[in-house]
C-alpha cells in the first residue's frame, strides 16, 4: 500500500477517535453537571384544612367545640357531626378574625366525634366534655393516620375506658385494635381484627368489655385501609371525665405540661418493641429541673404499658419524658386535680414559637389556666393574646417571661376575663410548650379538672 | 366422438384438408409483410389459399397485399375494425366457408417452409381425437433461438401464464407435442368445426388476452388444444404492440391483464365454479389493490379497480357471450384444472431469484467437490450471504420477528407499555377528525393529527377493526424501520450486504425496540419516516440536483415530513437539526434550504388543522417527558425498559466508532456529519431529559432517534468501505478493526436477536400486562371517569394503560411527572395532541395547590376534572408528594399491591346532570381555589356521550361538563353555556331532555375534506412510475 493512502487512513481513525473522545468527555462533564434542578412551588392560595375530634358523647356528656381563628380574615367553618349513623349535612360557620367560636352540643351517641372543616384561611379546633362534675379536654386533631397510639386507659372497678374511633372520610376504614397492659401479652381480640369503621362514622371502643381490673391499658390501631382520628375517653363512676389524644407514632421524647394539679400525676407509658427500653424524667417548674420521681433509667417492659408516679407541686410545671438509646415510646399524662375528677394530656412532642391554647373549662366559676413550659437553654418572652368569643373585646395582650428550663403560668387575671377565648401564644427568643390547666365548679360543689393541650398554628411566611 | 378436424376432411372429400390461412393487416405491419407472404407463398402444403384483410393497413402494405394475392383475396374494411372483427367478418365469407381449417397468421409472423404442414399433421395426423386448435413454436424473427411461446396455461382467475423465461433459449427443451389451455395466435390453426362451435375472439378484449379466452371457450366446447414445436413460426416486433381502443393509451398492461381475465373467468367458468372463483378473484383483487395502494403505485391500483369497473359495465355482453360458450360446453371445469397453474398470487420474479440461487449453490457444490462439509457449508454461506444479502436478511428478519411476536398475533386486544388504546368503532377515529371540539379529556379545540385519519383508513381496511389496526401498525414498525433504513443507505451509496446490516442494527437497536415493546406506535413510526427524511436531506444539500426533479422531491419531501410530524410530532426537531448540520457543512446550502425549506412548508400544508396543535403551549406537542439522564444508558439508546435495552445494546454505538474510523473515500463526508449528528443526537436528548432545554424542543426519544438513524448509517458506510478495498490493502490496524466491527456486529445483532425472540414485551395480552391493581380502579365505579397519573421526576413513565406522562409540574422535591385520561388509559386520539389549554393549565394549579401542602381538599380541587382516581406505581413518588396528597382529607388510599391508588371522594362525572343547591351553584360559578376546595359530592345522573355531543334525561339541575368552555363551541337545547369552575362548561338543566352538541362541525368536515384531498394530490405526485 502506498503511504498517500495510508495517511488519510490514519487521519480517519484519528478523525473517529477524536470524535469518541470528545462525545464522552462531553457527556461526563454534562452527568457531572446534573440534571436542572426544578424551581420550588411558589406558595399560592388559600388554605384548607380541618380538624377531627373524636371527643365522644352521649347523655351523660355535652360537648363545647371550641374554634378559634388567629388570621386576619373570616374562615367558613364547615362541621360535620359524626356518630355511628350517616352523619347529617354539615353546618357552616363564619370564624371572625382574632375571635373564638363556641359551639354547644350533645351528642347522643358515646363514640361521637365531630369533623371540622375550614376554608379560606386557618383556624384551630378544641373541645371540652363535660359531664357536670368533671370536665375533660384536649385540642383536635388536623390529622388523620393509620397508626393510632393511645396510652391513657384505665379499666379498674367503676371506670368505663372507651377509645373514640373516627373515620370522616368517603371510604371505610378497616383496623386491627391491639391492647397493651402492665403484665399481661398484647391483646388482640378476634372481634377487634380487621374491625370496620363505615364511611362518615365514628365508634367507641369500649375497653373495659374487654379486659377488666388493669391500671394501665394502653391501645395500638393499626389501620390497614383507610384512615381514622382516635382519641381515650374514660369515665369513673362520680362522673369523672378525662380525655387524651392518641399519638400518631412513637418518640423519644415528650414534654407533658400541667398545673393545678393535687400533685397526684402518673406519667403513662407504652412501649410496643419487643425489647425493653429505659427512659427517664425531668420535672421542670418555676424552680430548677429535678429528675421525676427518681425515674432516671427506669426501665419499661417490652410490649407494655406501664403508669409511673410522679409527684408533683400545683404550680406551673412541665414532666419532660426522654428515653435512652433513641428507644420509641408512647406517653401521656394523667393527673388529678383538687377535687376527684383527673385531668389528662397527650402532652407535645415538639416545641413551637406560637400556640393556640384552648379553654378547658366547664361550669360556674372557672378558674383558667394556661402553662408555658420552655425546655430551652435560653429566656423566652411569651406574648399571650386572647382571641374573644364572636362578640367580645379583646384584651391587651400580656407578656410573659419563661426562663430557660423553667415553666411559668400565664396571669391568671388575662383569662379570667374571657374563659371562652382561646390563648394565642408567640413567643420570642425560643420555641415553647403550651398548655391549658383549668378548674371548674361543677354539680354538688366538685371540682372539675382538666388539661388541654395548645395546637400549634401555621408558621406566617 | 369423430375428430373435427377428420370431420372436416371427410366434408371436403378429399384426405388433404384444406386450409385457409387468414391475416388482417392494420398500419405499421409492411417492415414484415413481405416475409410473411412469402413463407405463406413457399408453404410446402399443398392445399393453403390465403385471405388477407385490409384492416386499415398503409399502402406499402396494401400495395404489397394486392402484389402478391390480388385484388380477390384482399378484403378492404371500409374503416378499421380491429383483428377480431376483421376475422370475424372475413370468415362470414364463402371462400372462408369452404376451408376445413382456418389458419390465423399475424402479419409479423414468418412461416417455415413446412409450418402449415406439421401444423395440420397435428391436428389429423397423430392420432390424437378432439384437436380443435394448433399452435407452432414461435420465436424471435431476429434472433430464432429465442423462444416468445410455446403454448400457456392460466391460473385459476384467468390471469396467462407461461412456462418460458424471459428471453429463454431454445435447446430443444420444447420439443414435443404439448397440449396446452392456449397458443398463440402468430400462427393458429383451428378446425372449422371448432371455430362454428366455440364462437370468434372477443372483440372487446386485447389480442394478448382474446386468444386465451377464445382457446379456453375452444376446451370448454370439448377440444384439444396442442402446439406443435416441428412447426415454428418466427415473430417480429414487440412482445403485444395492439391495444384494444382508447384505453390502450391510458391504461397499464395489468388492466388488461386483469380487464380480460375476469371477463374470461365469467364467460367459460360454469355457474358453480364462478361461486367460488369470483368472490376469491375479488379478494385477491382487494389485497393486490391495497398492496400497490401501500406501494404508491396508484395507477395500478386503480387498473385493478377499472378493470373490475368495465367488467361491472360490460355485463350484459359477457354474459350474452357466455350464454353462447355455456351452450357448447362438452367438458367440466375440472378437466381443464391440468392447464392452469394453481397460484393466485404468482411471483415469478421470487421463483427467478431463488432458481438463480440454487444453481449458484449446484455450482460452488460441484466445485466443493471432494472438500470437507465445512468447507463446503462455509463456501456455500459465504456465497448466498455475499451475493443475496438482502433476501438472507429478510429470512432472518422473518424467523426472528416471527419468534418474536409469537404472542401478539392472537385475537386479543393487545395492552400495557405506552401503547394508546384505539376506539372499539372505525367510526370514532373518523369523528374525531372531523370534530370542532377534542372528545378525550377537557376537551378544547386542538385538533386530533391527521395521523388518526391514516389510522382510521388502516382500521377500515383491517375489516372495521381498530384492534387488528392496531395490532398490524405495531407489528409492522420495526421491520418497516429496517426496510427504510436499508433504502436510506442503499441511496447514499451504501452497497447492500452493509445497508442490510445496518437496517439490522437499526431494527435491532434498543430503541426501535424498546418502542415496540412499548408500544409506542407514533415512535416507530417516526423511527421509520426519519432514515427517508436524513436520507432527503442529504440529497438536497448535495453537489447533484436531486432525481425526479426538484418539485417531486419537496412533495416527497413533504409527505416524509407530514407522515413524521403527524405521527410523533417530536421527530421534527431530529429533523431540524439535520437540517442545521446540513446548513453548516454544504455544499449547496441555498439550494438546500431552498428544498428543505419547500418541503417544510409542504408538510405544514398537509397538516394545515394540525399546525395550531403542534404551535399551541411553545410547542408542546413536540416534547416528551421520557427520557434518560444516565449516560451509558443513553449512550446505548437504551431509553427504558424492554428487551433488548440491556447492555448488549451497547453494540450500535460501539460499531458506529468502529465504522467511523473504517470509512473512506467520498463516504467520509457523509460519515462525519452522521458522526456529528449522532453526537448532537445524544447529547441534546440527555439536555432534554435533564430539563436543561426549552419545552418546545426537549424530546430525548427524539434525539436518540437522531443517534440511532447517525449510528446505523455509520455502520453501512463503514462496512462499505471496509469490504469494498479489504482485498487491495495489506493487513494491519484497519484489518484489526474490521475484525473487532465485524465481532461487535455480529455478536450484538445475534444477541439482540435473542433477546427479541424471547419476547418479553411490555405489550401483550391484558390479563398479563395489567397490572392486578388496576383493577381495583377500573372495576370499582361504572361509567364515564378520568385518571390522575402521577410519577416522579426521574426515572421512567407511567405503569399502563397511562400511556407517557404528559405535563410535568415543577414543585422542587416534590416535582412530578403526570397524565391524564379517561378510565381506559391513554387514547390513539391524543395521537401527537399535547394536554394544553385552559383545562390543563386550571389542573396544574390545582395539583400545585395539592403539592403545595396548602390545602387538604385535593379531591375537590379535581373534582372539576372529572378526576376520581390518582394512580401512582408505588415507590415511584417523590416523598413529599406522596405526603401532600396523604394529607388530603377528601381522597382515599385504595389498598393496591404495587399501586398507590387515591380515590377522589369529591368526584363528579365528566358529564352529567348535578342536583345542585344555590351554595354548590356558587361553587361551580367560581374558579377560585378556595371556593373549589369547598365542593362536596352531590347527587349526579352521567350524560350519554354521542356523536356530536352528549344526550341526557329529563331533570333539574346543574347540567355539568368536563370540557373547555368555549360559547361557540356548544349549543344546548335552549340555553347558552356558562363558565364552570373557571375553565369549563355547565348548562342550567331546566327539566327537559338534555341535548347538547357541539357547534363548528361543518368547517371542521370541510377541513376534512380538504386535507384528504390534499393528502391525496400530494401521494399521486409522488406516486411510483408504471410502466406501460
Amino acid at each position: 500500500m502506498s503511504g498517500s493512502r495510508e495517511l488519510p487512513a490514519r487521519g480517519q481513525v484519528a478523525f473517529a477517535v477524536a470524535s469518541v473522545v470528545i462525545l464522552v468527555a462531553a457527556m461526563v462533564l454534562l452527568d457531572r453537571a446534573g440534571a436542572r434542578a426544578p424551581a420550588p412551588l411558589a406558595r399560592g392560595g388559600e388554605p384548607s384544612g380541618a380538624w377531627l375530634c373524636p371527643h365522644g358523647g352521649a347523655t351523660d356528656l355535652s360537648i363545647q367545640l371550641y374554634l378559634a381563628n388567629p388570621g386576619p380574615e373570616t374562615v367558613t367553618a364547615r362541621i360535620t357531626r359524626l356518630g355511628p349513623e350517616p352523619a347529617a349535612p354539615p353546618e357552616g360557620y363564619e370564624i371572625e378574625p382574632g375571635s373564638t367560636l363556641r359551639i354547644d352540643q350533645v351528642p347522643p351517641d358515646r363514640g361521637a366525634a365531630t369533623y371540622v372543616e375550614y376554608f379560606g384561611g386557618w383556624i384551630g379546633a378544641g373541645w371540652v366534655s363535660s359531664t357536670g362534675s368533671g370536665v375533660a379536654a384536649e385540642p383536635c386533631t388536623p390529622d388523620a393516620a393509620r397508626n393510632w397510639y393511645l396510652a391513657d386507659g384505665t379499666t379498674q372497678l367503676d371506670e368505663e375506658a372507651y377509645v373514640i374511633v373516627a373515620n370522616p372520610f368517603a371510604a371505610a376504614a378497616v383496623m386491627d385494635v391491639v391492647i397493651y397492659t402492665a403484665d399481661e401479652a398484647p391483646i388482640r381480640d378476634s372481634a377487634w381484627t380487621d374491625l370496620i369503621v363505615p364511611a362518615r362514622r365514628s365508634i367507641p371502643l369500649r375497653l373495659d368489655s374487654r379486659i377488666k381490673g388493669e391500671t394501665v391499658v394502653a391501645v395500638v390501631l393499626e389501620v390497614s385501609v383507610g384512615r381514622v382520628a382516635a382519641a381515650a375517653l374514660g369515665i369513673g363512676d362520680g362522673a369523672q371525665v378525662r380525655s387524651t389524644l392518641g399519638w400518631t407514632e412513637p418518640t423519644t421524647g415528650a414534654t407533658f405540661p400541667l398545673m393545678q394539679g393535687s400533685g397526684q400525676t402518673e406519667l403513662l407509658l407504652l412501649s410496643a418493641a419487643q425489647r425493653s427500653i429505659r427512659f427517664g424524667a425531668t420535672v421542670l417548674s418555676e424552680q430548677q429541673p429535678r429528675p421525676a420521681g427518681g425515674l432516671t433509667e427506669q426501665e419499661h417492659g417490652p410490649a407494655s404499658a406501664g403508669a409511673y408516679a410522679i409527684p408533683v407541686d400545683s404550680g406551673p410545671g412541665a414532666i419532660q419524658l426522654f428515653t435512652l438509646e433513641d428507644a420509641p415510646v408512647v406517653g401521656a399524662l394523667r393527673a388529678l386535680g383538687p377535687g376527684e375528677d383527673f385531668g389528662a394530656t397527650a402532652g407535645a412532642v415538639t416545641a413551637s414559637d406560637s400556640w393556640l391554647v384552648f379553654p378547658a373549662t366547664s361550669g360556674v366559676s372557672p378558674t383558667p389556666g394556661a402553662v408555658v413550659v420552655n425546655g430551652g437553654d435560653a429566656d423566652v418572652w411569651a406574648t399571650v393574646e386572647l382571641l374573644p368569643p364572636v362578640g367580645g373585646t379583646a384584651a391587651a395582650p400580656v407578656t410573659v417571661q419563661v426562663p430557660a428550663h423553667s415553666a411559668v403560668a400565664v396571669p391568671p387575671e388575662l383569662w379570667v376575663l374571657a374563659p371562652d377565648a382561646a390563648l394565642l401564644i408567640r413567643t420570642d427568643g425560643g420555641a415553647v410548650v403550651a398548655l391549658a390547666a383549668s378548674t371548674s365548679r361543677g354539680e354538688g360543689d366538685t371540682q372539675a379538672f382538666a388539661l388541654s393541650m395548645g395546637v400549634v398554628p401555621p408558621r406566617e411566611e | 366422438m369423430t375428430s373435427p378436424a377428420t370431420a372436416a376432411v371427410a366434408s371436403t372429400g378429399t384426405s388433404t384438408p384444406s386450409v385457409l390461412a387468414l391475416l388482417v393487416v392494420g398500419p405499421g405491419a409492411s417492415p414484415w409483410l413481405r416475409d410473411c407472404l412469402l413463407s405463406l407463398a413457399n408453404q410446402s402444403y399443398p392445399r393453403v389459399g390465403v385471405l388477407a384483410v385490409d384492416d386499415g393497413a398503409d399502402d406499402a402494405s396494401r400495395e404489397m397485399l394486392l402484389g402478391s394475392l390480388g385484388s380477390r383475396r384482399v378484403l378492404t374494411n371500409e374503416e378499421r375494425l380491429g383483428s377480431a372483427r376483421s376475422v370475424r367478418a372475413a370468415l362470414g365469407r364463402p371462400v372462408a366457408k369452404g376451408a376445413d381449417f382456418v389458419l390465423i397468421v399475424d402479419p409479423r409472423a414468418s412461416l417455415d417452409k413446412d409450418a402449415v404442414a406439421r401444423l395440420v399433421e397435428a391436428a389429423v395426423g397423430i392420432g390424437v381425437e378432439d384437436v380443435g386448435i394448433v399452435g407452432a413454436k414461435i420465436v424471435d424473427r431476429d434472433d430464432p433461438r429465442s423462444l416468445r411461446d410455446i403454448g400457456r396455461s392460466s391460473d385459476r382467475f384467468g390471469h396467462p401464464s407461461s412456462s418460458l423465461q424471459a428471453g429463454e433459449i431454445d435447446q430443444g427443451q420444447f420439443d414435443r407435442v404439448l397440449e396446452v389451455l392456449c397458443v398463440s395466435s402468430a400462427a393458429m390453426l383451428i378446425s372449422r368445426e371448432a371455430l362454428e362451435r366455440s364462437d370468434l375472439f372477443d372483440e372487446r378484449l386485447a389480442p394478448a388476452h382474446r386468444e386465451l379466452d377464445f382457446c379456453w371457450r375452444t376446451r370448454v366446447a370439448g377440444y384439444r388444444i396442442l402446439m406443435t414445436p416441428l412447426a415454428r413460426v418466427r415473430l417480429g416486433g414487440g412482445v403485444e404492440e395492439e391495444r384494444s381502443g382508447a384505453a390502450a393509451s391510458r391504461r397499464s398492461p395489468r388492466y388488461e391483464e386483469d380487464r380480460a381475465a375476469i371477463a374470461a373467468m365469467l364467460k367459460n367458468y360454469s355457474l358453480i365454479s364462478l361461486l367460488w372463483v369470483v368472490p376469491a378473484a375479488f379478494v385477491l383483487g382487494v389485497l393486490r389493490f391495497v398492496y400497490l395502494t401501500l406501494s404508491r403505485r396508484f395507477e395500478e391500483a386503480l387498473d385493478i379497480a377499472a378493470a373490475w369497473g368495465w367488467n361491472v359495465a360490460h355485463l350484459p355482453g359477457t354474459l350474452s357471450r357466455r350464454r353462447h360458450a355455456q351452450k357448447a360446453r362438452r367438458v367440466r371445469d375440472r378437466v381443464l384444472r391440468r392447464f392452469m397453474e394453481s397460484a393466485g398470487l404468482r411471483s415469478p420474479r421470487w421463483f427467478a431469484t431463488a432458481e438463480r440461487i440454487l444453481e449458484e449453490q449446484r455450482a460452488i457444490e460441484q466445485a466443493d467437490e471432494g472438500e470437507p462439509i465445512q468447507r463446503r457449508l462455509r463456501d456455500r454461506t459465504a456465497s448466498l450471504v455475499g451475493s443475496h444479502p438482502v433476501i438472507v436478511g429478510s429470512f432472518l428478519a422473518v424467523i426472528v420477528g416471527a419468534v418474536a411476536v409469537r404472542e401478539l398475533i392472537g385475537s386479543e386486544a393487545l395492552v400495557g407499555g405506552a401503547l394508546p388504546a384505539f376506539p372499539a368503532r372505525v367510526g370514532d377515529l373518523f369523528a374525531e377528525l372531523a370534530s370542532a371540539v377534542r372528545s378525550t379529556p377537557l376537551g378544547g379545540p386542538l385538533a386530533p393529527s391527521p395521523f388518526v385519519g391514516a389510522l382510521g383508513a388502516a382500521s377500515f381496511a383491517s375489516l372495521g377493526d381498530p384492534q387488528l389496526a392496531q395490532k398490524a401498525i405495531l407489528l409492522a414498525g420495526p421491520p418497516l424501520a429496517a426496510i427504510l433504513m436499508y433504502r436510506a443507505t442503499i441511496r447514499l451509496s451504501v452497497r447492500p450486504g452493509p445497508a442490510v446490516l445496518a437496517a439490522a442494527a437499526y431494527g435491532l437497536g434498543a430503541l426501535t425496540l424498546w418502542a415496540f415493546s412499548e408500544g409506542r406506535l407514533g415512535l416507530l413510526i417516526a423511527l421509520a419516516v426519519l432514515p427517508a427524511a436524513a436520507e432527503r436531506i442529504e440529497a438536497a444539500f448535495a453537489h447533484e440536483e436531486p432525481l425526479g426533479g426538484r418539485p417531486r422531491f419537496v412533495a416527497g419531501s413533504a409527505v416524509t415530513f407530514a407522515v413524521g410530524a403527524a405521527s410523533y410530532p417530536g421527530i421534527l426537531l431530529a429533523i431540524a437539526v439535520l437540517i442545521a448540520l446540513r446548513v453548516l457543512s454544504g455544499p449547496a446550502r441555498g439550494r438546500g434550504l431552498l428544498l428543505t425549506g419547500a418541503g417544510a412548508v409542504g408538510a405544514a400544508v398537509l397538516l394545515f388543522p394540525f399546525v395550531p396543535t403542534l404551535l399551541a403551549d411553545g410547542g408542546r406537542a413536540l416534547s416528551s417527558l421520557v427520557g434518560t439522564t444516565e449516560p451509558v444508558r443513553l449512550a446505548r439508546l437504551s431509553l427504558g425498559p424492554g428487551p433488548g435495552t440491556w447492555s448488549v445494546a451497547g453494540f450500535l454505538p460501539v460499531a458506529a466508532a468502529l465504522s467511523l474510523g473504517l470509512v473512506r473515500g467520498e463516504l467520509r463526508g457523509p460519515a462525519a456529519r452522521a458522526a456529528v449528528a449522532g453526537g448532537a443526537g445524544l447529547i441534546f436528548s440527555w439536555l432534554a431529559a435533564a430539563n436543561h432545554l426549552p419545552l418546545g424542543v426537549a424530546n430525548p426519544a427524539a434525539y436518540a432517534a437522531l443517534a440511532a438513524v447517525s449510528m446505523a448509517s455509520l455502520i453501512g458506510f463503514g462496512l462499505t468501505s471496509f469490504t469494498g478495498s479489504l482485498r487491495f490493502e495489506s493487513f494491519g490496524l484497519r484489518q484489526v478493526s474490521g475484525a473487532a466491527l465485524a465481532l461487535v456486529l455480529g455478536g450484538g445483532l445475534l444477541l439482540q436477536s435473542m433477546a427479541a425472540m424471547a419476547g418479553t414485551w411490555g405489550v401483550g395480552p391484558p390479563q398479563e400486562r395489567i397490572p392486578p391493581a388496576w383493577a381495583v380502579v377500573s372495576g370499582s365505579a361504572p361509567g364515564s371517569f378520568r385518571v390522575l397519573w402521577v410519577t416522579g421526576d426521574r426515572g421512567d413513565g407511567l405503569p399502563p394503560p397511562a400511556g407517557d406522562p404528559q405535563r410535568r409540574l415543577e414543585a422542587g422535591d416534590a416535582t412530578i411527572r403526570y397524565a391524564l385520561t379517561d378510565r381506559g388509559g391513554a387514547s390513539v386520539l391524543d395521537t401527537g395532541r399535547p394536554l394544553s389549554g385552559p383545562g390543563p393549565d386550571h389542573l396544574e394549579r390545582a395539583i400545585g395547590e395539592i403539592l403545595g401542602g396548602i390545602t387538604r381538599h385535593g379531591g375537590a380541587l379535581l373534582s372539576p376534572f372529572g378526576i376520581r382516581f390518582v394512580v401512582a406505581e408505588r415507590g415511584v413518588l417523590p416523598a413529599s408528594a406522596e405526603e401532600a396528597l396523604d394529607a388530603q382529607l377528601d381522597v382515599d388510599l385504595l389498598p393496591a399491591t404495587g399501586f398507590t391508588i387515591y380515590r377522589n371522594a369529591s368526584a363528579v362525572p365528566p358529564a352529567a346532570i348535578l342536583t345542585t343547591g344555590s351554595a354548590d351553584e356558587e361553587i361551580i360559578g367560581a374558579g377560585d381555589p378556595t371556593t373549589i376546595a369547598m365542593w362536596r359530592p352531590v347527587p349526579a345522573v352521567p350524560l350519554e356521550r354521542v356523536s356530536g355531543g352528549w344526550n341526557g334525561p329529563a331533570l333539574e339541575g346543574t347540567i355539568f361538563l368536563s370540557t373547555e368552555y368555549d360559547a361557540q363551541a356548544f349549543q344546548g337545547d335552549s340555553v347558552r353555556p356558562e363558565v364552570a369552575f373557571g375553565w369549563a362548561t355547565r348548562f342550567e338543566a331546566a327539566g327537559d331532555p338534555v341535548r347538547i352538541r357541539h357547534e363548528g362541525q361543518l368547517p371542521a368536515r370541510i377541513q376534512v375534506v380538504l386535507l384528504t384531498l390534499l393528502w391525496l394530490a400530494a401521494l399521486w405526485a409522488t406516486r411510483k412510475p408504471v410502466a406501460r
